[in-house]
């Protein structure tokens, strides 16, 4: 099974269809892990099964993870793909939030740190250290 | 060495010779290969003067193995302030009289690809850093940002800020006056700059940020028009219309600057220069296939692709060889030519487009029906890989003219049909052209023209039905297939691939299919027989290139017109050819073009 050290999510709160009639909501824009982009399905399954609100289709369609439609519930939903995942942790980054590291930022090696680093982390505490025998082996 | 090399190639030719009923040529590399990286040759045909000495341009240029050269214009290499110029007073590196004259001495021809708004690959995008003060900001919120092949973040800043549009003014004034006064004849292209995000090219130059809101306001409340009154549809047509003008304003400064040298207008793609690819070097994920798709979209939307933002470690192999070949030696140099679809110049290779599809882009044509709801683009790259053109209103002069050894299908929507695409279907209906219209959106008003062509023609419509109702006209070699679209709606995937499937086998398509391609590129070009070659009537060239980590296996089985006529730059390949069939076997990184001769 795949090991993740960390997920980082980066989310925005806009109309992302201008030609649709549905209000400004929060969205993920993009998920990574520490081997790059994440594959989206047990993210999405997990948005439709527990999460789904109007207009998600046409979301994943542009491979968005959305409507979420406060911030909390945007939350729950990161902490909960964060234990579905086993992942240690998940960072989450609004937009503005990248904005401005990328402001302060003049290589690519400094806004990806800032981005690992300073983002909102949700620890998954249920996640164990692995024990010596997985240490070994993986 | 160039003796058992010789031994090899008269055991290789006997080889096949025991396969081949016509002779098959071994020649090898004869596109111009670049030299080892130069940063100031960082991409295809690219020259960036400000990266190196004007004492060492003659050696550079010299050293080139083209000879028409692409010079982007560095404006805050010229200006600090964005108030004065430097056109060789004070450095000499900003001398483009002395580049043009080095350029002219060398026989080469230099092409100066001037920006409208950014150009990706300089720090601002290249506005001088005074006048940079805003970031643009994209649909998704973020920073219009990319990263270039030296690591470096490049911040791209709002063109939508009054005192950047005044500075621009000046520098083409500028920039004109000194072209005049120095009567430099060097052709001049206006270039927005672009990238390709989810399929769509996106400009540069477009911007979310609050400067362009609150610019776009003020365009409202100008046309008395209130943001909050207006529908979603109403709000996108106004705000795409609006970026439209904006870029029509920078174009006209240049217009009015560079009179005779301005060739006119350019799309360019930075291959790997939107922010989801900005974010995958980030966490170093690129792979060489996510630039390659993006080179090959950019030639289906007849758009430039540059790798000036790719690593140069990248294109050492595979993808380095696809964009010399693809790009550097065939689609840029036509692309460039003011006659570039007309010259019938025999030895030069153009693209091959089977298809023509067209698609209106105005900021609301996507909430109608599209051609990928219709599972299109999947069967076309299945069956023909991306030897297709998407047009759209901004190319759709550049395929006016049917070159004679290069036939296609031209594919319409009825919501996109207006006066002008109406006439160009007719014109190209009565001169043997093939087209496929979905009538799905077609208004009332053109229904009635079309059935009023057909009886005033005395045009006899066959009615087919198979999975929605088919109408066929023909008029000579011309034949215009009409479906009704919406019928197709609750289809699912594999109906509609196989109806595609079904449709297209009726156009009689001279085409050689390729098994097994998943993960190998491949594109076909095309150019007429010499006067050696008039056994065959058209010479295609297909290039193979495997971007994979893994072996590829692929097989071509000709049709009785197709001959294996030769095989060329081949690495890190074997090429077997049977009789009507032909196996290649590509290792990774590999890749090869075979030539094939085209009779009737």
């Amino acid at each position: 099974m795949k090991e993740f050290e960390y997920v980082l999510g980066i989310y925005h709160y806009f109309k992302p269809f201008s030609l649709n009639p549905e209000p400004p909501s929060f969205y993920f824009l993009y998920f990574f892990d520490q081997h790059g982009f994440l594959d989206l399905k047990e993210a999405q399954d997990l948005y439709l099964n527990h999460f789904k609100e109007e207009g998600a289709e046409k979301a994943l369609e542009y491979s968005y993870i959305g409507p979420f439609e406060t911030i909390e519930k945007l939350n729950q939903y990161a902490f909960r793909l964060c234990e579905e995942l086993d992942a240690k942790k998940i960072n989450l980054i609004s937009a503005s939030e990248y904005n401005s590291f990328l402001e302060s930022s003049t290589q690519a090696t400094q806004l990806a740190s800032d981005i690992l680093e300073k983002g909102n982390a949700l620890e998954n505490l249920d996640k164990k250290k692995p024990g010596l025998f997985k240490r070994l082996f993986h | 060495m160039s003796i058992i090399l010789e031994i090899k190639e008269e055991i290789y030719i006997k080889f096949l010779a025991t396969f081949v009923r016509h002779e098959v040529l071994l020649v090898s590399l004869t596109t111009p290969v670049p030299k080892e990286f130069d940063s100031a040759f960082p991409s295809e045909n690219w020259f960036f003067y400000w990266k190196t000495s004007a004492s060492l341009w003659k050696t550079k240029l010299s050293e080139f193995p083209g000879t028409r050269i692409v010079v982007p214009i560095n404006w805050a290499f010229h200006s600090d302030t964005g108030d004065k110029f430097d056109f060789g007073e004070l450095r000499p590196e900003t001398n483009l009289l002395k580049l043009v004259q080095i350029a002219e001495e060398l026989s080469r021809e230099l092409i100066f690809f001037f920006p409208l708004g950014a150009f990706p690959f300089l720090a601002n995008g290249g506005l001088p850093h005074l006048l940079a003060k805003n970031i643009a900001v994209n649909g998704e919120g973020l920073g219009v940002h990319v990263i270039d092949s030296e690591d470096n973040l490049i911040k791209i800043p709002t063109f939508f800020d009054p005192k950047a549009f005044e500075a621009y003014q000046k520098f083409t004034h500028a920039f004109g006056e000194y072209f005049r006064t120095n009567k430099i004849a060097s052709d001049v292209w206006a270039i927005n700059s672009g990238y390709f995000s989810r399929g769509c090219f996106t400009s540069y130059l477009e911007d979310h940020s609050n400067v362009f809101e609150s610019s776009f306001e003020r365009y409202l409340h100008s046309n008395k028009k209130d943001k909050q009154s207006l529908s979603p549809i109403e709000f996108s047509q106004e705000a795409y219309e609006y970026n439209k003008q904006i870029l029509d304003l920078y174009f006209k400064a240049v217009k009015e600057s560079f009179h005779h040298n301005l060739e006119g207008q350019l799309s360019v793609a930075f291959i790997g220069g939107s922010s989801e690819r900005v974010l995958k070097k980030l966490f170093g994920s690129m792979v060489i296939s996510d630039y390659a798709d993006e080179v090959y979209e950019s030639l289906a939307k007849d758009i430039v692709p540059c790798s000036a933002l790719v690593p140069h470690k990248f294109k050492s192999g595979v993808l380095g060889r696809e964009l010399n070949d693809l790009i550097a030696n065939t689609y840029l140099p036509l692309r460039l030519s003011s006659s570039a679809y007309d010259d019938e110049d025999v030895s030069f290779f153009r693209t091959l487009s089977f298809f023509k599809v067209y698609e209106k882009v105005d900021g609301v044509s996507s909430i109608f029906q599209n051609w990928k709801d219709l599972e299109l683009w999947n069967y076309l790259k299945a069956n023909f890989g991306w030897n297709y053109k998407i047009v759209s209103s901004d190319t759709l002069s550049l395929h006016e003219n049917k070159s004679p050894y290069q036939d296609h299908v031209s594919l319409f929507h009825g919501h996109d049909i207006d006066r002008t695409i109406f006439q160009y279907i007719l014109k190209a209906f009565m001169n043997g052209g093939k087209i496929i219209l979905n009538k799905s959106g077609l208004t009332d008003e053109y229904v009635r023209k079309f059935e009023t062509f057909f009886l005033e023609n005395s045009l006899n419509v066959e009615k087919v039905n198979h999975l929605t109702m088919m109408e066929n006209i023909t008029l000579g070699d011309g034949r215009l297939l009409m479906f009704d679209g919406e019928a197709l709606i609750s289809k699912e995937k594999s109906e509609l691939v196989d109806f595609w499937k079904k449709i297209i086998s009726t156009f009689d398509i001279v085409h050689v299919p390729i098994e097994n391609a998943d993960g190998v590129d491949y594109f076909w070009r095309t150019r007429a027989s010499k006067t050696s070659e008039l056994k065959f009537e058209e010479v295609r060239r297909l290039s193979l290139y495997n971007s994979t980590s893994y072996r590829k296996k692929i097989r071509m089985k000709l049709m009785k017109n197709f001959i294996i006529y030769k095989v060329l730059d081949e690495i890190n390949v074997i090429v077997q050819t049977f009789p009507n069939e032909v196996e290649v076997e590509l290792a990774p990184d590999g890749s090869v073009v075979l030539d094939f001769g085209v009779f009737s």
